[in-house]
């Protein structure tokens, strides 16, 4: 059963988004990832003819996008960052109460993204995709093509070692 | 298509080794025809973000009471999942439709890979392309039309040679006409009135603070990260709209060395320490007018404001709490004034000192285009407005060069060509350019300064 055009809107309607997620916290660049989102969408179209209506298209789509991934981005070492800095403190004058707690939030940040770019490349992306995508271990597993005992374990390594980076900004968390 | 990934993979659990859609085949059905792991890492997951009932945590808790290493790993996931809520945005919207996708597919297929959505930041520069490529017609057709229209005069060409030299190849020039009336130039590109934005103390105090600021950071590796100089130090919290944190240290003292092993590292201390500028002077380099802190006390620590006037002290050896404290109390008095951000400030900084570099090596256009952008993010704010200081004085000398340029071409039309030229030269890729060349063409083509009509533009 080869994939029809109804078919691959479909795909389209159900996966951009989702797979927009994946790939921007790949990047961690919406003009990178629309790109990549619209070659791996590209490459399932040109492919149609292999796929046989059994295996999972979504799955087959996130792992496309993944090597395309590796393939254009990995090779440059490009290094994302996790969200934007925070904006100006140019609102509205504050107390010197708000200003720490949004000081506290902008320190918090920095030593989160400290910690996860002082992970392993792999722990990252896998802690990452578990942690912010809401992806299984069993669909990252099949997006990168790794085990899910290797996700798992990758998954472990990082948080235990967030927690041990993190713990003694506890008192930092908002709320 | 991994190795190069993993570093950490030595170690892991790879037993159930890799599937192989490297090549873009589809993927084997082997982790589909596996029940799904039921794992402790998701369930932990839906605890932390309060999915489970009550029944669902009772029985995980349960299950994990009876494996200390399982038990570990809960509570790390709960607390870790608590401390990265901070990094967990929602990413921008994605603008890719289907017709987008069809049309990538097109490209592909008529071997054409260019992108179909365009980032953002190549857009302008395509639009600048397509401008610059009207331009180049429109003064190809503005060039190239003097050429034929006006009357052959070998002397005045010999001369203008001789007086450009290696400057913009400018053709014959006209002879004036003196009964008909001067060409008019609509000048777009400087207001008619210009100087009215110099704002000459804070570009003082920008040009003072880029340079450190640009790569400053109030903490780095969980250290302090002190200014050497008070007068760094004023400049950069006037510029960010912070108290200075005065230190005034021996590098042997006890209490100096108790104060940065114990207090500064404090991470309580340090959230407070990022609202201040701070900045260390070794008391045996002490400039003398800074000598009257130490009759506070030793060692002297208090608070400035960007004028150098102290409205808090605290010398002597502080514990941690008692230091929080002194900061808390500090920030009160300075006031609920508008603090910006490190960050946002670095990246400013960074830009202006990029602008300053162009301006030094020449490159106007570079420089011009950095400042009205800086201008533009930062309106209010004291880069930006520095950045329209610099523009209005860039307003400022073309105004007076195109007025330099009138006078001598009064006396010699190739003199005043050939500091059209030269202006051209020294303004080549900003918007004063097209109006320089359509001076210079009608200068050239008429024999005559042209008639210059200036567009109420806002003034930067």
């Amino acid at each position: 059963m080869g994939l029809t055009r109804q078919d691959f809107r479909d795909l389209f309607e159900r996966q951009r988004d989702p797979l927009y997620r994946f790939l921007y916290r790949l990047t961690g660049n919406r003009a990178d990832a629309e790109d990549l989102l619209q070659d791996a969408f590209a490459a399932v179209w040109r492919k149609r003819d292999v796929y046989d209506g059994r295996g999972s298209l979504d799955g087959f789509l996130r792992s496309t996008a993944y090597r395309l991934f590796l393939n254009e981005w990995k090779k440059t070492a490009r290094r994302r960052e996790l969200a934007p800095a925070p904006g100006p403190e140019r609102t509205a004058p504050a107390t010197a109460g708000e200003v720490a707690d949004r000081e506290a939030q902008g320190f918090l940040l920095a030593q989160v993204r400290t910690a996860l770019d002082a992970l392993p490349e792999s722990s990252r992306q896998a802690f990452e995709l578990f942690r912010f995508q809401g992806m299984t271990a069993r669909e990252i597993s099949e997006a990168t093509g790794t085990p899910v005992k290797t996700v798992e374990t990758r998954v472990r390594r990082a948080t235990l070692a967030l927690a041990e980076a993190l713990g003694r900004y506890r008192h930092l968390q908002a709320g | 298509m991994h190795d190069t990934m993993h570093d950490d993979d030595a170690h892991e659990d790879d037993s159930h080794g890799a599937s192989s859609h490297e090549d873009g085949r589809m993927p084997h059905d082997a982790h589909r025809d596996a029940e799904p792991r039921d794992g402790l890492l998701e369930r932990a997951r839906a605890l932390a973000a309060g999915r489970l009932s009550a029944a669902e945590q009772e029985r995980l808790l349960l299950e994990v009471s009876a494996s200390s290493a399982d038990r570990e790993l809960m509570e790390a996931f709960r607390e870790v999942h608590a401390l990265t809520a901070v990094a967990d945005e929602e990413p921008p919207t994605c603008r890719v439709s289907f017709e987008d996708v069809e049309a990538r597919i097109a490209a592909d297929r008529a071997g054409d890979s260019a992108p179909v959505v365009t980032p953002v930041w190549r857009s302008p520069l395509r639009l600048a392309a397509a401008a610059l490529l009207l331009l180049g017609v429109g003064l190809a057709a503005s060039h190239f039309g003097a050429f034929g229209a006006g009357p052959r005069d070998g002397d005045t060409q010999d001369r203008e040679a001789q007086a450009n030299g290696q400057a913009v190849s400018s053709g014959e020039v006209a002879t004036a006409n003196p009964t008909a009336a001067a060409r008019a130039v609509t000048v777009t590109s400087i207001p008619e009135h210009a100087l009215q934005a110099l704002d000459l103390d804070v570009l003082a105090d920008v040009e003072a603070a880029a340079g450190v600021l640009a790569a400053f950071e109030p903490l780095r590796d969980g250290e302090p990260q002190w200014l050497g100089s008070l007068d760094e130090g004023r400049a950069v919290a006037r510029v960010t709209g912070r108290p200075v944190l005065l230190f005034i240290h021996h590098p042997t003292c006890p209490i100096c060395l108790d104060l940065k092993s114990k207090t500064f590292t404090d991470a309580d201390v340090q959230l407070r320490l990022q609202q201040f500028v701070p900045v260390m002077v070794n008391v045996m380099v002490l400039p003398e007018d800074l000598a009257g802190f130490l009759e506070r006390g030793w060692p002297y620590l208090g608070a400035l404001d960007a004028d150098g006037g102290e409205f808090a002290a605290f010398p002597g050896m502080s514990k941690a709490s008692t230091f929080r404290r002194h900061l808390d109390g500090a920030l009160t008095e300075f006031g609920a004034r508008e603090r910006r951000a490190w960050g946002p400030m670095r990246a400013l900084a960074s830009r202006w000192n990029d602008a300053v570099q162009a301006a030094d090596a020449g490159d106007a256009g570079r420089e011009w285009r950095e400042l009205d952008a800086l201008h533009s993010d930062d309106a209010e704010g004291p880069i930006g407005r520095s950045a329209a200081t610099r523009l209005a004085q860039h307003d400022a000398d073309v105004r007076a060069v195109i007025g330099d340029a009138d006078e001598a071409a009064q006396a010699d039309v190739v003199a005043g060509l050939a500091l059209l030229d030269a202006a051209i030269g020294r303004w080549s890729g900003t918007p004063y350019e097209p109006d320089l060349r359509a001076i210079r063409d009608a200068l050239q083509a008429e024999g005559r300064f042209p008639q210059l009509e200036f567009t109420s533009k806002e003034v930067h």
